[in-house]
């Protein structure tokens, strides 16, 4: 059976479980979704990612002229031989070839110090704050990306406006309102029954997801058939857009690499996807960090550098913006086990043709640290999220973010 | 969901009768079979129709404490110590280059070599550990304590990622299945000088004046009392406290003085010269740690958040019984708010729970590796939790594609894919037949990486059918949907499903024949359909 077949034949069954009663609702909503796959007259796109464990924002930025650097890391340090120049004060590392070049092409803004007062240094609790964007984090409640759609996107209800490759969902996503299309890889997103199984399940999902019941039980089921019935309109087009997708580069092969290749065949196939998540780690080298930290600085420096060349002349190159953070940076001074504990202030990255590269917020000092001694931030991630929600996406920040943040002006 | 009219109606008699003899436990409770199946589902994995009936024609303090009884005492392993990791691990478990130990001046090929095959040997032995507990589940040989091993190994997350020779890790785990059911206080005890923890949370490098805060951390805010029960000061006191706790080259725990921090720590109040068990002490002394352990049980077994009463209720409970956690989930199992509405059925089961449960209604015994492979895929790697607090559960298992994957995993267990040729290769062809591909590629890839191989399940659906005396395609539909499901679906998808029947009768040979008859055609009809059945939003929910 054909792709195209494939859609009829849905369409058509769609159709026809109408004639079993209560589903009208379901029926319309997918019709719409069909038609409005099109690309928004503002067809922006943030592509989200996450280098999770807290990452060693000192040894992927050097500050290689600070004597402070050399004394509070003897051994955990990055040496001076093949540190990619960016200033008198701080290098590149230098596995971060194609960053660097990103920088020199003015394609990269670097925001540094960036983090939130009062650090807390457990992962979840950071996480909480990172997600949520709340001035004290909460395990439960809608992520700051799920509020952006809650509010600025309420009545565009397709999944796939929010798409994240890879494996469990970062809560930065969630959504009490939205579904989520999630996937680790595309192969893994299909349901393998034979024609006639696969027309009973999709008029199984489609007779129960315009159900809205308010009790807990009936509403979890409701919830499920609806994330049922969204994956089985979205399979087929997520399939085609990653597995047939012919990028102008090579992608690395490591989970990083692949993940990046599918967002840039859903861009390009124009899945209608407004927010692509993916994650890179773990970056929690309490121990012996030289090995781990330089392996994953690697993968997002191929990873990254691949997908920004892949998007190089494309038409939807001016309209993806690359956003990479950490939850924090880590302990200005190593550890005995050749590794660094929980930090806070680190850098965070802006990459993509809608940049305009340099540096934003001061290097925090190395000599004057905070009670913890800990890199005291300077820039609250607040503004980096208002950035992205006012001057990105064009939305009503104080809808998402709990005060007003200044944005910074990194966009061009 | 079972319809046993007639059985209920025994059952409830029974109760009356019972509930004199046992007015104390199970008051108020009653002994019906969605109860039942409540029970089997929470305290267990899963319900047949025949442990329902049984269990209802026994009082609710007996059958707890039945399902509390090992039917089959475990025979513990004795692992192997297989040093693969030893070319790029000091004594302490910190990564070395490969010229710097043992196989210094051989080539990575060469080590490899060397390597391999013992990295094959240690991967093997854990294969077969997770497959013994596995069994043991689906035999049901000790319910609530494999149950209860499952939320442990959620709460003192290790992984292998970190750990990577599994010695440790198959100790701990049987470390955890031992006192599953002990007190909570031989639980943290343990931990903290478990080997696997140790190394996990990296404490054989807190020594003296170089304290790591990793296992002193997580003790506090995930092991015991939660965050902001204890300040930053006390997560470095601790930290202290724990210095000199090893995990030695031999898998065993040692304490080394030499390293151990001996000045005072002033912890939560109290001041001494702690180690790590008069840490545990003062941690268990305080009235968050019963808090925590009493809202992460009821939040796992009744799979919602509980009410600031009912923890209060449960911690104390726990304090007032030295913390006994068998004491704890036998008072709940018995507690008639654990069978209110708003729990019953509305919870998305574990992918464990999940394959588990469907074996055992289906009564089929899965490929050895499959549960560990499947259920690694869906989000439950045993051994290998995305973070270090373990978990999250819930809604949070189901995305898109972990849904149609759990479709996937149904449609291997009920032999829906018997006869699809698997994909000859992995590439892809650039015409359309891309959806067709991709179905066999799943097929081909799932079936490679769970281990299936020439395995076909031992059903026969059209026999169950006829011992159950469903001879209509109705009663064969409602037959599937209360034997497999714990909630009764939509009449929606029930008309789907008998339309779908009604489509196979047209289109097969089967024909008018009752499916009950038997016969090729017919088992191939009700395996497609088990496969849809098990594929159901209704079917993730116990």
């Amino acid at each position: 059976m054909t792709s195209q077949s494939l859609f009829d034949r849905r369409n058509f069954l769609v159709g026809g479980t109408a004639l079993l009663g209560g589903c009208m609702a379901a029926s319309n909503a997918r019709t719409q979704r069909d038609a409005t796959t099109a690309r928004d007259a503002d067809g922006r796109i943030l592509v989200l990612v996450e280098l999770y464990g807290g990452n060693d924002g000192l040894n992927t930025i050097v500050p290689y002229a600070d004597d402070e650097y050399w004394r509070r890391r003897p051994v955990v340090n990055v040496p001076k031989d093949g540190l990619l120049g960016i200033d008198d004060y701080c290098a590149f590392n230098p596995l971060l070839a194609n960053v660097n070049r990103q920088w020199h092409d003015g394609r990269l803004a670097i925001v540094r110090g960036v983090g939130y007062p009062e650090p807390v240094y457990s992962h979840f609790k950071s996480f909480e704050i990172w997600h949520t964007a709340r001035e004290a984090g909460r395990p439960s409640g809608d992520g700051w990306i799920g509020r952006l759609r809650n509010t600025a996107w309420k009545d565009d209800p397709r999944a796939e406006l929010v798409v994240h490759v890879g494996g469990a969902v970062p809560h930065s996503l969630h959504s009490s309102e939205h579904q989520t299309v999630a996937f680790a890889t595309p192969e893994s997103f299909v349901w393998a029954g034979d024609a006639l199984a696969q027309q009973a399940y999709e008029q199984a999902a489609a007779a129960t997801s315009g159900m809205s019941p308010k009790s807990g039980r009936d509403a979890m089921r409701a919830r499920l058939s609806r994330t049922l019935a969204d994956a089985q309109v979205l399979s087929p087009r997520v399939l085609k857009a990653t597995l047939e997708y012919q990028p102008q580069v090579e992608y690395p092969t490591d989970e990083f690499g692949r993940a990046l290749r599918c967002v840039a065949g859903m861009i390009d196939a124009r899945l209608g996807g407004r927010v692509y998540s993916v994650q890179l780690g773990n970056f929690d080298t309490h121990a012996t960090q030289a090995d781990p930290q330089s392996r994953l600085l690697s993968s997002f420096d191929a990873g990254i550098g691949a997908f920004l060349a892949d998007l190089k002349g494309r038409s939807q190159e001016k309209d993806v913006l690359v956003f990479a953070f950490s939850e924090f940076g880590r302990r200005v001074s190593e550890n005995y086990s050749k590794g660094t504990d929980h930090g806070a202030a680190g850098p965070a990255f802006f990459l993509g043709a809608p940049v305009k590269g340099g540096f934003y917020g001061e290097h925090p000092s190395l000599a004057e640290l905070d009670r913890d001694e800990n890199l005291i931030m300077n820039v609250d991630f607040r503004r980096l999220y208002a950035t992205v929600l006012e001057d990105w996406f064009r939305a009503d920040a104080s809808a998402v973010l709990p005060k007003r943040y200044e944005p910074l002006p990194l966009l061009a | 969901m079972l319809r046993l009219a007639s059985l209920s109606a025994f059952a409830a008699g029974t109760f009356l009768f019972v509930s004199t003899a046992h007015a104390a436990a199970g008051d108020g409770l009653a002994w019906n079979p969605r109860n039942v199946e409540h029970l089997l589902n929470r305290a267990g994995f899963g319900a047949t129709p025949a442990e329902i009936e049984a269990a209802l024609a026994k009082s609710p303090e007996a059958f707890v404490d039945e399902l509390m009884t090992p039917k089959r005492s475990w025979e513990r392993v004795t692992p192997v110590l297989i040093r693969w990791e030893d070319f790029d691990l000091d004594p302490r478990g910190i990564p070395v280059e490969p010229e710097k130990s043992k196989y210094k001046g051989m080539a990575r090929a060469e080590i490899q070599k060397i390597v391999q095959p013992l990295r094959g040997a240690d991967r093997k032995q854990f294969l077969e550990y997770a497959d013994k507990w596995f069994d043991s589940m689906l035999r049901h040989d000790d319910p609530v304590r494999d149950h209860a091993t499952l939320f442990w190994h959620g709460f003192f997350t290790t992984s292998f990622a970190v750990v990577r020779r599994k010695y440790e890790v198959i100790e701990q785990h049987q470390f955890l299945r031992e006192h599953a059911l002990s007190s909570f206080r031989d639980l943290v005890h343990g931990i903290v000088r478990d080997p696997a923890m140790l190394q996990y949370l990296d404490n054989n490098t807190n020594v003296k004046g170089h304290a790591n805060e990793n296992l002193a951390r997580e003790l506090m805010e995930l092991f015991s009392l939660g965050e902001g029960h204890y300040t930053e000061v006390d997560v470095r006191e601790a930290a202290r406290a724990l210095t000199g706790a090893w995990a030695d080259p031999e898998g065993r725990f040692q304490f080394q003085a030499e390293n151990h921090d001996d000045a005072a720590k002033t912890i939560l109040g109290r001041t001494g010269k702690f180690r790590g068990e008069e840490l545990v002490d003062v941690i268990l002394e305080q009235e968050a740690c019963p808090r925590w352990v009493a809202r992460k049980l009821l939040a796992y077994f009744e799979g919602v958040e509980p009410s600031e009463a009912r923890v209060a209720d449960y911690a104390a409970f726990l304090r007032a019984n030295d913390l006994r956690i068998d004491l704890c989930l036998k008072r709940l199992f018995l507690d008639p708010a654990f069978y209110r509405d708003e729990i019953v059925n509305a919870r998305v089961q574990g992918p464990i729970e999940y394959v588990i449960g469907m074996c055992r209604k289906l009564s089929i015994q899965p490929p050895r590796n499959f549960v560990f492979a499947v259920t690694a895929d869906l989000g439950q790697c045993f051994y290998d939790p995305p973070t270090v607090k373990g978990w999250d559960g819930g809604e949070a298992w189901i995305t898109n594609a972990t849904l149609l994957g759990r479709g996937n995993v149904a449609g291997v267990l009920v032999g829906a894919f018997e006869g699809v040729e698997p994909a000859s290769d992995m590439a892809l062809p650039m015409d359309d037949d891309l959806t067709v591909r991709v179905r066999e590629l799943t097929i081909a890839q799932l079936e490679k990486l769970a281990h299936v191989g020439d395995w076909q399940p031992a059903l026969d659906l059209a026999g169950s059918l006829a011992r159950a005396g469903a001879r209509t395609d109705d009663a064969a539909i409602d037959w599937m949907l209360s034997t497999w499901l714990s909630i009764e679906p939509p009449a929606e998808t029930r008309a789907v499903l008998a339309q779908n029947l009604a489509l196979a009768r047209r289109e097969t040979p089967l024909g008018d024949a009752p499916l009950a008859d038997g016969g090729p055609e017919a088992e191939k009809v009700l395996r497609r359909l088990a496969h849809v059945v098990f594929s159901l939003p209704e079917a993730q929910l116990n």
